[in-house]
């Protein structure tokens, strides 16, 4: 019913300040949202506990026992030794000894139990807290719900930078539309290419301005969706060229020593990257570390890739809690899964039933552990986490109202988080 | 070999007739007449192989029929069709589709002016002949075929493509297409087809692409428990990976050069096998097990069976795939989730497709030349308030999105012409097919005479692939997905390479004196259409207000090559 008419022409110039709200655009999915509400109005805002999340998303699946949750007593559960920690009675693998030293400032989460165990239904269980095409509806990644819930706006940069490897649909608006889609920056070291036009500024001007008048014959006549899109798009990338502030794409800004402290790899300049775009007030960053689909020779790659892990996060809790953004910053850690807790072969599968993530930053109470897998890390004894609990969690910490409907384009009502979920409260306490 | 093929057959045929009842019954379960024809017990041997059009169809009549289907549920639904498409639609639309490219502008105005009653079947035959055909058919099997992952992206795959390219470009029946793919043996330098093997790294990596791409069919949630919601069993998963299990990785190494390959009797490393695995027999979905000589490989049987007349599987998964691609939508969708829960629109037609598809000997040009000729096909994009809601039954063409290869061989058909000054017809037009290589009579094509071959073809596809790769989303995203994101609309605006447009209108200056003129080429090279007289009058008076005319034009060329009607295939 709220579907946008591309018969009404937009004003002229009118593009060139898109992105100031209420530029209606056509969601990928045919489904928007028929509410205006902002969570900006809504007394769940005044009750967020963080202004902006970096989500590190550890790509493939890590293991919980050779990393956060390890099984000294249990041989097959995995070769790596558990080193004492800043906090007495947590222990964490050996592979990580710079955040061992900073694990007051993490809670522990050693009860995920979700239930896809295939890396892109995963991928999009977790990213969106819905099941794969569920009720056959498009369902926004939690950056988008995020965009869309606290992003300014009136921001020159888009709320929502994905640094990953690979594009697919879990990190996708769904029914929020193309407005709340995530930048994607595939190489941290060369950040956002071509943001300088050729020629003088009021030459671009006038070739969009030339576009913008060519649009309307298309858009008039064939009616599709895309040219919303595409001038949504278009909008964004126009503000984003014209902003002082896309310089917090180049992270060659920062000194040697700096870069070496988080690392000179994809990961470690992509947390840089993530620090300097939060300083820039960008609201959600996702960090990839891809890898960890570790079937085969898992004990060589998991030694390699907590050897990247462990100074990029060390690094930036630590550079954010200098520069006074931790407390309203939340970090989580994160895969789409787990892996099975005993080895098959030289590898390890994919597991859901038990896993681990970690909560950082955003005042809650670190050096816990919340949650319990048994002996033998297999499945949960204590505080299991769903997928919903998980999502519900982030929403909360982010002053996102994940209890409120929204209504969909042909009147259906739907939540952002699936049914009775069950924060997790122990995050302060 | 030979003796082991027989062997199955026998048994095989009795042993799928209940299954195949089964299946056809819910493939084609939405015509109630149909339906109660086949509910009869399935007993004896002929009761049931009766199938809907068992008569062999010209593609002009199975366009036909794909029209009767498709009015048919229109009509249903009281939805009314979108009139015929305009011929500079058509032919946009149809260069697009099948050479992956927009016409290069000295194409354009003869076919518009062309006055014959068969000139779009002419174009369709004409653009399934080119080279061009053959390059965007291998983008496509590519995608399909090489795993996007690291240790598949650390190597080249030269051979790999130009073996695709040969079969396209040779129209090889799909059946032997498939049939290379599944038995290569060799090393992938002499066999361009041993790449697809080779590039899997593990048992479950192969079972799992190619039983999507080629029966389209997803069994992988099944690896590890019995599919959610499927009917597809943990037996069905590692009895048709069983298949898979004695394909070796070769490797040699010839003056420090390393050289890979694939077989089925060579003595090296099995491709991994993933923890999950459990053995089971080599058997076909639907539970038959083959008798199998251990000593000989399987895959040859797997594609017996895939291509036999009793597969309902194989020839549909291809004629779902293709139809996606021209239509912008699968009859079935996810293309690779066929299965009997989940029919999609039209079922009878994909059943018709799929069987016409395999009587008329799996020929590919035949399938597209249907679509294509089909009212279906030719009808505008242009919605009616009375059908713009519709979304999947064909009332109107959609609008679909450039893929990246096809965006990126657009830019430069419309570049290009400013890279000679005579116009170039020859690089430009659709070329004819090279010297039909070796591979016409169904041999590997020639081996490269020398590696520096190689090299050169590598180097000359790599501003392509770089391209693509800077605009590649998701895996096989939906037709009609817009996926440019702000990296990808700075490229198109910023980058140097947009602004070789100056040189375009350059050329097109010199041979057309009137700036209305140069406006009205420069709509043929980019829109393969003449501007409006609205686009006129918007275009003229920029051209005007501009202190430099030139560049005034290199700002249109821009303009139109960022548009949406440019970026899309309507």
């Amino acid at each position: 019913m709220n579907r946008p008419d591309f018969q009404v022409p937009l004003s002229r110039r009118e593009w060139l300040r898109l992105s100031t709200a209420g530029v209606a655009t056509a969601s990928l999915s045919g489904w928007l949202p028929a509410m205006a509400a902002r969570a900006s109005e809504t007394k769940r805002a005044a009750e967020a506990r963080a202004k902006r999340i970096v989500v590190l998303w550890m790509d493939g699946g890590p293991p919980h026992t050779d990393t956060f949750d390890l099984k000294p007593d249990v041989a097959e559960c995995g070769i790596f030794k558990p080193i004492d920690t800043k906090v007495p009675g947590i222990q964490i693998s050996e592979l990580l000894p710079r955040f061992s030293k900073i694990v007051d400032r993490a809670a522990i989460v050693r009860s995920m139990s979700t239930i896809e165990n295939e890396h892109n239904r995963a991928r999009v269980h977790l990213r969106t807290g819905f099941r794969d095409s569920q009720g056959g509806v498009a369902w926004p990644s939690l950056g988008s719900i995020c965009s869309q819930e606290i992003g300014d706006p009136n921001a020159d940069l888009p709320s929502y930078v994905a640094i990953a490897e690979r594009r697919d649909k879990s990190f996708a608006p769904g029914f929020l539309g193309t407005r709340h889609q995530p930048l994607f920056v595939t190489n941290p070291s060369k950040g956002v290419e071509n943001l300088a036009a050729p020629g003088a500024p009021e030459q671009l001007a006038a070739r969009l301005d030339l576009l913008d008048d060519l649009e309307q014959g298309f858009a008039r006549d064939y009616r599709s969706p895309i040219s919303g899109d595409h001038k949504t798009v278009y909008g964004r990338a126009v503000q984003m060229m014209r902003s002082s502030k896309a310089k917090a794409f180049d992270v060659t800004q920062e000194s040697d020593a700096m870069r070496e402290r988080y690392g000179k790899n994809r990961f470690g300049e992509g947390c840089l990257l993530a620090r300097r775009l939060l300083e820039a007030d960008v609201k959600y960053v996702e960090v990839g570390l891809e890898g960890w689909d570790t079937h085969f020779e898992n004990n060589d790659q998991i030694k390699k890739l907590c050897g990247t892990l462990d100074p990029g996060m060390t690094a930036l809790i630590t550079d954010l809690e200098e520069r006074g953004l931790l407390d309203d910053t939340l970090v989580v850690w994160m895969g789409e899964f787990g892996r099975t807790p005993k080895f098959k072969g030289k590898g390890r599968d994919h597991y859901a039933k038990a896993w681990t993530t970690l909560f950082m930053g955003a005042g809650i109470t670190g050096g816990q552990v919340i949650g319990r897998s048994d002996a033998t890390g297999a499945t949960v004894e204590d505080r299991p986490v769903s997928v919903q609990d998980f999502m519900a969690t982030i929403c909360g910490i982010m002053g996102v109202d994940c209890e409120k409907e929204v209504v969909l384009a042909d009147g259906r009502p739907v939540k952002f988080v699936d049914k009775d979920p069950k924060p997790i409260t122990e995050l302060y306490r | 070999m030979t003796g082991s093929r027989t062997a199955f057959v026998g048994s095989y045929r009795l042993g799928l007739m209940a299954w195949l009842v089964a299946s056809s019954l819910s493939f084609g379960g939405a015509n109630a007449a149909e339906t109660s024809a086949v509910r009869k017990p399935p007993v004896g041997k002929q009761t049931t192989t009766k199938k809907p059009a068992a008569k062999k169809l010209s593609a002009a009549e199975l366009a036909r029929q794909i029209d009767v289907h498709v009015a048919r549920s229109l009509d249903a639904k009281k939805i009314p069709t979108s009139p015929r498409s305009e011929d500079a639609e058509f032919m946009r639309r149809v260069y697009l589709d099948v050479t992956g490219t927009i016409p290069p502008l000295d194409r354009v105005e003869p076919f518009l002016n062309d006055s014959r009653s068969d000139k779009r079947a002419r174009l369709i035959d004409e653009l399934l002949g080119t080279e061009e055909y053959a390059r965007h058919m291998t983008d496509q099997w590519r995608e399909f075929l090489i795993p996007n992952t690291a240790a598949s992206a650390r190597r080249r795959h030269e051979t790999g493509i130009q073996w695709l390219e040969a079969a396209f470009r040779t129209n090889r029946p799909y059946d032997e297409f498939v049939r290379g793919v599944l038995t290569a043996d060799g090393m992938q330098r002499n066999n361009g087809a041993t790449t697809f093997l080779l590039t899997h790294q593990s048992l479950d990596e192969a079972t799992d692409r190619l039983s999507r791409v080629l029966l389209g069919v997803q069994i992988t949630c099944a690896q590890c428990h019995d599919h959610p919601f499927a009917d597809w069993k943990q037996d069905d998963y590692w009895g048709t990976a069983a298949f898979f299990s004695k394909v070796k990785h070769q490797y040699e190494r010839i003056e420090r050069v390393e050289h890979y390959g694939v077989s089925e009797r060579g003595e090296r490393k099995p491709m991994m096998v993933p923890p999950s695995h459990r053995v089971v027999p080599p058997t076909f979905l639907g539970g038959t097990r083959p008798q199998l000589d251990p000593d000989e490989p399987y895959l040859p049987v797997f594609v017996d069976w895939l291509s036999s007349a009793e597969n309902p599987y194989f020839a549909r998964a291809f004629a779902n795939r293709l139809w996606r691609k021209l239509m912008g939508r699968g009859l079935v969708e996810p293309v690779d989730d066929l299965r009997e829960a989940n029919p999609g629109t039209h079922p009878e037609l994909l059943a018709l497709l799929g069987e016409q598809f395999r009587r008329n000997g799996f020929d590919v040009h035949y399938l597209i030349r249907a679509v294509a000729l089909s009212e279906t096909y030719q009808r505008t994009s242009r919605s009616l308030d009375a059908n713009r809601a519709d979304a999947e039954w064909y009332s109107h063409m959609p609008v679909k999105v450039l893929t990246p290869y096809m965006l990126g061989d657009s830019i430069q058909t419309v570049m290009l012409l400013g890279d000679t000054p005579a116009a170039t017809p020859a690089t430009a037009a659709p070329t004819k097919p090279a010297t039909p290589p070796a591979a016409a009579s169904g041999k590997p094509p020639a081996e490269p005479s020398a590696d520096d071959q190689l090299k050169a073809a590598q180097r000359a596809r790599s501003t392509r692939d770089q391209f693509a790769s800077f605009f590649r989303g998701e895996e096989n995203p939906a037709p009609t997905l817009y996926e440019t994101g702000m990296p990808q609309a700075l490229r198109l605006m910023n980058s140097q390479d947009m602004f070789r447009g100056s040189r375009v209108v350059g050329v097109l200056s010199q041979k057309n004196k009137q700036p209305e003129k140069v406006i009205e080429q420069i709509y043929l090279a980019a829109l393969a259409r003449r501007p409006t007289g609205d686009e006129r009058r918007i275009v003229l008076g920029y051209v005007k207000s501009q202190p430099d005319a030139t560049r005034a034009m290199t700002d249109v060329v821009w303009a139109l090559l960022n548009g949406t009607e440019f970026v899309t295939n309507h």
